[in-house]
């Protein structure tokens, strides 16, 4: 599918989902996945007509999506590091992304579950369990190799295992 | 194969289905015979339906469409978009504005010389005008400086 082929909208329509299942699991902030699927989209409708089609466009979204997670999750990194800074408590704002995914989606163990992981395993997991991508697919959107991908999922159970037995 | 082989296949390729059908058959012999392997197998399962478990969101919330709808329609001012110059425009435009420059660098003494000419030629003719009707000319000239006002006195 092509970027001339059809209408932002649609486009929109077909990848928002996407877009913010995954952003909602790497940021864990109904805000926070809101802010990147609104950057993503804009990107994409800023650079649709450039668009060549050598990756698919699922791919080209998926990597857009995937940088704008990391830039936010980097930027609210630095936010908590010196809270102090701004004047609030990050204690507080756990609560709150707990409550807050907690009521969206009921499901607030996974994203515990998930906060083991480092990022690069985050986003594979993720692109594999959740959103059913091929090691070829998620290779293509990381701009990495399939045995990068493989290893990386590897560690990534491995530590998610650790962790459900610890927690449990 | 050993535990320690099967473990990283059972993670990745197994898991995921990405074995022949040959080497899936080796990996089940060895979980028929292997309680830790097949315990392992099984948690990484029940962690992958763990993450899949999650509430099918098909769409963002309707309201981050309203505001990206919002944005797009926003006329935002663009020095490219108002010259054109994006894409392919871009060579032509680049084309044009050299011919320009280099037009103008090569008018421009020819310009100034013609200037200089017409400039004589209109002196000249001034002069001419001055000598030629000196009275009424001198009486257009003190005309022209007098207000509405100055008139009555006349
Ligand atoms: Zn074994």
């Amino acid at each position: 599918m092509g970027g001339e082929d059809c209408s932002f909208e649609d486009i929109y329509r077909g990848h928002s989902g996407m877009v913010y299942r995954l952003a909602l699991r790497m940021l864990s902030r109904v805000e926070d996945a809101e802010e990147v699927t609104q950057q993503v989209f804009l990107a994409v409708h800023r650079s649709l007509k450039t668009f060549e089609g050598k990756a698919s466009l699922k791919t080209w979204i998926y990597r857009i999506a995937v940088n704008c997670s990391l830039n936010l999750l980097k930027k609210r990194k630095n936010r908590f590091e010196v809270p102090w800074m701004e004047g609030f408590d990050p204690a507080d704002t756990k609560s709150v992304t707990e409550q807050k995914i907690a009521a969206e989606e009921g499901q607030s163990k996974v994203a515990d579950l998930l906060e083991c992981l480092n990022e690069d395993q985050k986003v594979c997991i993720l692109l594999r369990a959740q959103e059913g991508l091929t090691y070829e697919e998620i290779a293509d959107v990381l701009h990495i190799n399939v045995n990068t991908v493989r290893s990386r999922l590897s560690r990534a159970r491995m530590t998610l295992i650790a962790q459900k037995k610890g927690l449990l | 194969m050993n535990c320690g082989q099967i473990k990283d296949i059972l993670l990745t390729d197994f898991l995921d289905g990405r074995l022949s059908l040959e080497s899936t058959k080796t990996v089940d012999e060895h979980l028929s015979g292997c309680l830790a392997c097949r315990a392992l197998l099984m948690s990484a399962q029940q962690v992958d339906a763990q993450i899949k478990s999650v509430p099918v969101i098909e769409q963002a919330p309707f309201h981050v469409w309203a505001r990206i709808a919002n944005k797009i329609a926003q006329p935002v001012f663009c020095w490219q978009d108002f010259l054109g110059w994006g894409g392919r425009s871009r060579f032509v435009y680049g084309s044009v504005m050299a011919g320009l420059i280099v037009i103008l660098f090569v008018a421009n003494p020819i310009l100034s010389q013609r200037r200089m000419a017409t400039a004589d030629s209109d002196a000249d003719i001034v002069m001419q005008l001055v000598y030629a009707d000196e009275d009424s000319f001198f009486i257009e000239a003190d005309l022209s400086g007098i207000d509405l006002g100055s008139i009555d006195y006349l």
